[in-house]
């Protein structure tokens, strides 16, 4: 345990999770038909690999669950997008775009595999977040099945989201200061270059 | 100081636990009675006695009211399960469907209530002390308690730059396109000013001991009393009673 979770990945965390609260609230101040609240979970994997990008994921949600308990559930999704992010991290994905391209793709997977059972079982088809029950409704208006509108509406609202959170962190590893980098337990890896 | 009542005193991890025993029971007892007549009145009841009713309603208001409105939207209209029962337009309303909104919601209903509750008359540092006090390594309660600090800190930060972004020329209004690269400046900057800022204090902490082995010490005490340790045991069990009692038909179960 204390090899994953050294002081600095201890400090790295709480202000990722700040990240995924804030990008969460500014894409619906800025009124993005996204939720781009993973951003900072993607990035400590990016920076300390799957577990700590887990108990990330994990935790915002929880305290995002302290004013509005449904987000609580949700956890999962960031979980799953935590675990698959690190481990391509690991493996060095978010040193070229090819890979990071790659990892968008996996954590777009992992996002909706287990959001969609999540707001289809669970809460009946209603995301937690609003935005995407709208277009639920809609589908279902239109004649189609719960699963199946639940999954077009996510498609919606997930993909372009999982992709641009991916590439943001492509590029602010990019631009954090060397110096900082190597203090990350992935770190040395991108500094190498 | 204003003297605290019962539910603000008791000790948090005995609320935390009996809030999440109820909520396990009624996703498992899957009763819209359960949540609609005895635990959503009663939360609402022990709110009133703590006192703390006018922002606990709020809170719980704000949280149910659209969530709710779509389910019943969602399920009962939209997803036919069953006979008619009233009908306008293309709306139908089902039997099956009345009847799995009605569930879907008291579940989430008995969740909402309980655990708002518990945040609404609990200090996070006793909640996070209690926690460290099972055996919770200190790491996670840094995790805890820095990010409830950290979030309305860089809150702060981002409408800065924002603001600093907006003065530079970058709109914030306008088409889809033009917003999505509104995002894109306000949060970078906020993310790497951040992490730079990471050394700094990793050796604040560290200067502390924060990273030592040995035993901590607590500024706050806090002692479950024997009623509190108690309860959390007595709950558990009606709430184990009430499922066999669903469950089992020997003695009088509905299945």
């Amino acid at each position: 345990m204390k090899k994953h979770f050294t002081t600095m990945v201890l400090i790295l965390i709480p202000i990722a999770i700040a990240v995924n609260v804030i990008g969460g609230q500014l894409a619906s101040i800025l009124k993005l038909p996204m939720y781009l609240d993973m951003i900072g979970t993607i990035l400590v994997a990016a920076l300390a690999g799957p577990i700590p990008a887990m108990v990330a994921g994990g935790v915002t949600n929880l305290i995002l669950g302290i004013t509005s308990p449904t987000w609580i559930p949700y956890a999962i999704v960031q979980i799953a997008c935590g675990a698959v992010a690190g481990y391509a991290a690991q493996k060095g994905a978010f040193k070229s775009f090819k890979w990071t391209a790659l990892t968008a793709l996996g954590v777009w997977a992992a996002a909706l595999l287990t959001a969609v059972p999540i707001t289809t079982i669970l809460f009946g088809g209603i995301a937690g977040g609003g935005g995407g029950s709208v277009i639920t409704a809609f589908f279902l208006t239109t004649g189609q099945g719960l699963w199946q509108s639940v999954t077009t509406s996510a498609l919606i609202t997930e993909t372009l989201d999982k992709f641009i959170s991916t590439f943001i962190v492509f590029f602010i590893v990019k631009s954090i200061p060397v110096s900082t980098l190597v203090k990350f337990p992935l770190g040395p890896m991108y500094a190498e270059e | 100081m204003v003297k605290k009542r019962f539910i603000s005193r008791m000790y948090p991890l005995t609320k935390l636990i009996i809030a999440l025993t109820l909520g396990g029971t009624s996703i498992i007892v899957h009763q819209w009675q359960f949540g609609y007549l005895f635990i959503m009145p009663l939360m609402f009841l022990l709110a009133i006695l703590d006192g703390k009713f006018k922002s606990y309603f709020k809170k719980v208001f704000a949280a149910i009211v659209v969530f709710f409105l779509f389910i019943f939207l969602i399920q009962a209209f939209l997803v036919p399960v069953g006979a008619t029962i009233w009908q306008w337009e293309f709306l139908h309303l089902t039997v099956g469907g009345l009847d799995k909104a009605l569930n879907i919601t008291a579940t989430i209903g008995v969740f909402l209530t309980t655990l708002l509750l518990v945040f609404e008359t609990t200090n996070m540092s006793d909640l996070m002390v209690s926690l460290q006090k099972t055996g919770m390594p200190n790491g996670a309660a840094y995790v805890f308690l820095a990010s409830i600090q950290m979030i309305p800190e860089m809150n702060k930060r981002s409408k800065v730059i924002m603001q600093a972004q907006r003065a530079r020329g970058i709109e914030t209004e306008g088409n889809m396109w033009v917003r999505t690269k509104a995002f894109f400046p306000t949060l970078s900057p906020l993310i790497i000013s951040s992490i730079t800022d990471i050394g700094d204090k990793a050796a604040t902490l560290e200067a502390r001991a924060f990273s030592s082995s040995i035993p901590n010490t607590f500024y706050r005490d806090l002692h479950a009393s024997f009623f509190e340790k108690y309860i959390t045991v007595f709950v558990i069990l009606l709430c184990t009673l009430y499922t066999l009692w669903r469950y089992v038909p020997a003695i009088g179960g509905l299945l």
